[in-house]
C-alpha cells in the first residue's frame, strides 16, 4: 500500500453541518475505494495566499491515508465533482507503507497530545466545560 | 579594431573585482533539524522575496539539493493556497 497525504480547502462559508457531513464523505470514500485513513487534520479557517473561486477564506484539512492508485483517483474524482471544495492536492508520502505501523504510531501521537490537554483541562475549570461540550457534539 | 591594435596594457589584474564572496553555507545541511516542508508556509517565507518569487541559490546559499527540495515545497505551499504566486500592486 501507498502511503498519501491530501489537503483540501472548502468554501469558507459553509455551514458547521456542511463541514462535518463532507468530512464524513470524504473519509467513507477513502474507505470505499479500499484506502484506510490514517488521520485527519483540520487546520480550520485560514486566510487564501490568493482568492479561488472569488473566495478568499477557506477550512484547510489535511488527510493522510494509505491506499491504491485507484483510492487516489477515486478521491480526487469526487472531490472534483463537489463545488464545495475549492482546491485539493494529493501528495505521495511513500510507496510501501506499512498501514498497522502507521495507526499505532498516530494512535500514540494523539495520546500525548490528549494527556497535556486533559490536565489542562483540569487546571481550568471554564476552558474544561467547553471542551466537554465540544466532545459531546462529536460523538 | 582599435582595441585589438591597442599597445599592452599596464599590467592591471584582470580579475580584481571577483573574489569577494563570502561563502555562504546551506541552512538546511548546517542544521540538520531544520526540514523541508510544504505544509509550513511561515519558514518557506523566509526564502521567498516580498513579490512572493523564489530566492536564487546565489543569494540563498543553499546547496543543490536542498535548493531542489526548497523549489518543489514551494511550489506545492503555492498550488495549495499558503504562499502567493505573486502579490499585486493592486489592491
Amino acid at each position: 500500500m501507498r502511503h498519501y497525504e491530501i489537503i483540501y480547502i472548502l468554501k469558507g462559508d459553509l455551514a458547521e453541518e456542511d463541514y462535518r457531513a463532507l468530512l464524513e464523505k470524504v473519509g467513507s470514500t477513502v474507505e470505499k475505494a479500499k484506502g484506510q485513513t490514517i488521520k485527519v487534520d483540520e487546520w480550520g479557517l485560514k486566510t487564501l495566499a490568493y482568492p479561488i473561486k472569488k473566495y478568499h477564506k477557506g477550512h484547510y484539512v489535511l488527510m493522510e491515508f494509505c491506499g491504491g492508485p485507484e483510492t487516489t483517483r477515486e478521491l480526487e474524482r469526487q472531490l472534483k465533482l463537489d463545488d464545495r471544495v475549492l482546491k485539493y492536492q494529493t501528495v505521495k508520502i511513500s510507496d510501501q507503507a506499512d498501514v498497522e505501523a502507521l495507526k499505532a504510531a498516530q494512535q500514540e501521537t494523539t495520546k500525548k497530545e490528549e494527556e497535556p490537554a486533559a490536565e489542562v483541562e483540569k487546571a481550568s475549570d471554564k476552558s474544561g466545560d467547553s471542551k466537554g461540550e465540544e466532545d459531546g457534539d462529536k460523538e | 579594431m582599435v582595441t585589438r591594435n591597442r599597445p599592452a596594457r599596464p599590467s592591471r589584474p584582470r580579475r580584481k573585482r571577483r573574489h569577494f564572496h563570502r561563502r555562504k553555507i546551506c541552512r538546511f545541511c548546517a542544521d540538520g533539524a531544520v526540514s523541508i516542508d510544504y505544509k509550513d508556509p511561515k519558514a518557506l517565507r523566509f526564502f521567498t522575496t516580498e513579490r512572493g518569487k523564489i530566492i536564487p541559490r546565489r543569494i540563498s546559499g543553499n546547496c543543490a539539493k536542498h535548493q531542489r527540495m526548497l523549489t518543489v515545497a514551494i511550489k506545492r505551499a503555492r498550488n495549495i493556497a499558503l504562499l502567493p504566486f505573486t502579490t499585486s500592486t493592486v489592491k
